[in-house]
C-alpha cells in the first residue's frame, strides 16, 4: 500500500489524502497514480515528463552529443544550389546537403529549399521542398525518393546486424498538397546501391497544405550486414512514388530493398503536387524528442564532410595555387576545411570553361580551354587540373582562377 | 549522358568526364566514384578518350 494525495475533478475540497506507513507515497490525478516516492526515489510512471510543447520523455536521456543521427535535417545547408529549383535526375542526385534524390527518369520532380516560400513550422527556417513536375505513372521496377544515407560511423552503435540492434524513432514535420498515406524505409546499403535489408514504414498526412510532425519507431534489425565504418551504415528514404516492386508491407523488415508501402500516396503521379519536410530526427529509442538544434558552423562542417564547394562570388578569385607542368596544363591544390570522408572521388563545376582561367608568368589570366578536372586527392586535400590552350610555361608557379562570380569548384565524397 | 575517358593520372586511376544531354561537362570524376560504378554495373560503357596522337 502507499499513502496517496490524489487531486480529484469531482466534489468539494479537490485533494483527498491518504495515509499508511508504507513509506512510499503516490501522486494521483483523479484517482490515477502518475508518480511515486518512495526510498529509491521518484519514479513518474510510464507518462514521463510532460513538457509545455505536449513532448514527453519516458526513458533515461537519449545521449546528447549525437542524438539525431541526420546531417542537416532543419534543411540549412544547401552548399550546391543556394536556394535554386534542383531537377532531379537519373539515378542518384544530391539537392540540399546530404539528401539524396532517386528516379529511374529524369525531371519528374524538383527539389528547393524553401519551394514556394510557405511558412516553415515554428522554430524553423527552412525545408526541403519536393514539386511534382508531371502526372507521371511509375513502372514497376522504378522508385522516386529524397533521403540520406548515414555514415556507418554516426550508426555503429545501433547495433544493427546483432541481438543487440536497438529501437530507432524517426520524427519529422511534413506538409503536401496531397493527403492519405505515405511511404518511406530504412535499409542497409551496401555497394552500388543495392539494399539487402529494409523496413517499410508509413505515415497519414491528413490535412492538405499544413504542416504536421510524424514519428515512426523501427524496432533494430537483428539480421543483415550493416556498415559501422565510414562506408554507409544506414538509409533513410522518403517516398516521392514507388514501383510496385519497392513497395512492402509497413513495419517489418524484409530481405530486400523497399522504399515505400503498398497503397502509397504518389508525389510524382500528380502533377504539381509538393511534399516538404524538415525537422527530421533519427534518434535511438522509442520515443521522439525534442529536435537536436545546432550551430550553423557545426552543420556546415558536418556537410562538408561530404561535399564541399568554393563559389567565387567574385570575378579575379583565385581557387588555389599550383604550378604549370607543361604549356597547356597547370595543377592546383586545395585544402578542405574538414576532412572528407573519403578522398573524393569527383569534381564538379559550372560547365563553362570559359569561367576559368589559370595564370602566366606576366600574371595575366589564361582563359581555360576545358573545364576543371578532378586529379588526384587526400581526405583532406584535392588537386585540380586547369587546361588552356597554350600560353603556359612549365615549372611555373600558377594559379587557378574565376573568370565569372558563379564559377565553382565542388568536391564529392559522398556515399 | 555518358562517362567518357580523360586520362590516367600519375596514380593510375582513370580520370572521367560525365557528359550531360546538353553536350556540357559539369563533373569529374574518378573511376572509384560511386555513381560512376553505378551506371557502369547498369551494363554501360564510357567513351574512350580523344586519339591525343
Amino acid at each position: 500500500m502507499a499513502s496517496t494525495i490524489n487531486a480529484i475533478t469531482t466534489g468539494a475540497g479537490g485533494v483527498i489524502t491518504t495515509a499508511d506507513s508504507s513509506g512510499v507515497l503516490q501522486l494521483q490525478a483523479a484517482g490515477t497514480t502518475v508518480a511515486t516516492i518512495q526510498s529509491t526515489g521518484l519514479n513518474l510512471g510510464s507518462n514521463g515528463v510532460v513538457f509545455s510543447d505536449s513532448s514527453s520523455q519516458t526513458a533515461a536521456a537519449s545521449p546528447y552529443v549525437l542524438k539525431n543521427r541526420i546531417i542537416n535535417g532543419a534543411m540549412v545547408v544547401d552548399q550546391r544550389n543556394a536556394g535554386a529549383s534542383y531537377t532531379q535526375p537519373v539515378n542518384q542526385g544530391y539537392s540540399l546537403d546530404r539528401w539524396f534524390t532517386t528516379g529511374g527518369v529524369t525531371s519528374k520532380f524538383t527539389v528547393q529549399q524553401n519551394a514556394a516560400a510557405v511558412t516553415p513550422p515554428t522554430g524553423y527556417k527552412y525545408y526541403l521542398g519536393v514539386t511534382s513536375s508531371s502526372a507521371y505513372s511509375i513502372g514497376a521496377g522504378d522508385n522516386y525518393t529524397i533521403g540520406q544515407l548515414i555514415e556507418g560511423f554516426n550508426v555503429s552503435d545501433l547495433m544493427y546486424g546483432t541481438a543487440s540492434a536497438q529501437t530507432i524513432t524517426i520524427s519529422f514535420w511534413v506538409r503536401s498538397s496531397l493527403t492519405g498515406t505515405f511511404g518511406g524505409s530504412i535499409a542497409n546499403q551496401l555497394t552500388l546501391n543495392t539494399p539487402t535489408r529494409s523496413y517499410p514504414f508509413s505515415f497519414t498526412i491528413s490535412v492538405a497544405n499544413t504542416w504536421e510532425q510524424k514519428t515512426v519507431t523501427i524496432t533494430g534489425d537483428t539480421t543483415g550486414t550493416w556498415g559501422t565504418t565510414n562506408s554507409t551504415g544506414l538509409c533513410l528514404n522518403f517516398s516521392m512514388g514507388s514501383g510496385t516492386s519497392y513497395q512492402g508491407t509497413a513495419g517489418a523488415w524484409v530481405a530486400s530493398n523497399k522504399t515505400s508501402v503498398t497503397g502509397e500516396t504518389q508525389i510524382v503521379a500528380n502533377n504539381a503536387s509538393t511534399f516538404y519536410i524538415t525537422g527530421v530526427q533519427l534518434e535511438v529509442g522509442s520515443t521522439a524528442t525534442p529536435f537536436e538544434r545546432r550551430l550553423y558552423n557545426q552543420e556546415l562542417a558536418n556537410c562538408q564532410r561530404y561535399y564541399y564547394r568554393q563559389t567565387a562570388g567574385v570575378v579575379g578569385i583565385r581557387f588555389g595555387g599550383g604550378q604549370a607542368y607543361s604549356t597547356v596544363n597547370a595543377v592546383t591544390a586545395s585544402q578542405f576545411p574538414v576532412p572528407m570522408r573519403i578522398a573524393p572521388t569527383a569534381l564538379e563545376q559550372n560547365g563553362t570553361a570559359a569561367h576559368y582561367a589559370v595564370m602566366n608568368s606576366t600574371a595575366s589570366g589564361v582563359t581555360c580551354s576545358a573545364v576543371p578536372i578532378i586529379n588526384n586527392g587526400t581526405s583532406w586535400m584535392a588537386e585540380t587540373v586547369f587546361t588552356v590552350a597554350s600560353g603556359l610555361v612549365a615549372g611555373n608557379a600558377t594559379f587557378g582562377v574565376a573568370l565569372n562570380a558563379t564559377a565553382y569548384l565542388g568536391w564529392s565524397a559522398e556515399l | 549522358m555518358i562517362y567518357k575517358l580523360l586520362h590516367t593520372n600519375n596514380q593510375g586511376i582513370k580520370i572521367y568526364a560525365r557528359i550531360e544531354d546538353d553536350g556540357k561537362c559539369y563533373l569529374t570524376c574518378t573511376e572509384n566514384d560511386q555513381a560512376y560504378l553505378k551506371w557502369v554495373s547498369e551494363g554501360n560503357t564510357p567513351e574512350p578518350a580523344d586519339n591525343q596522337g
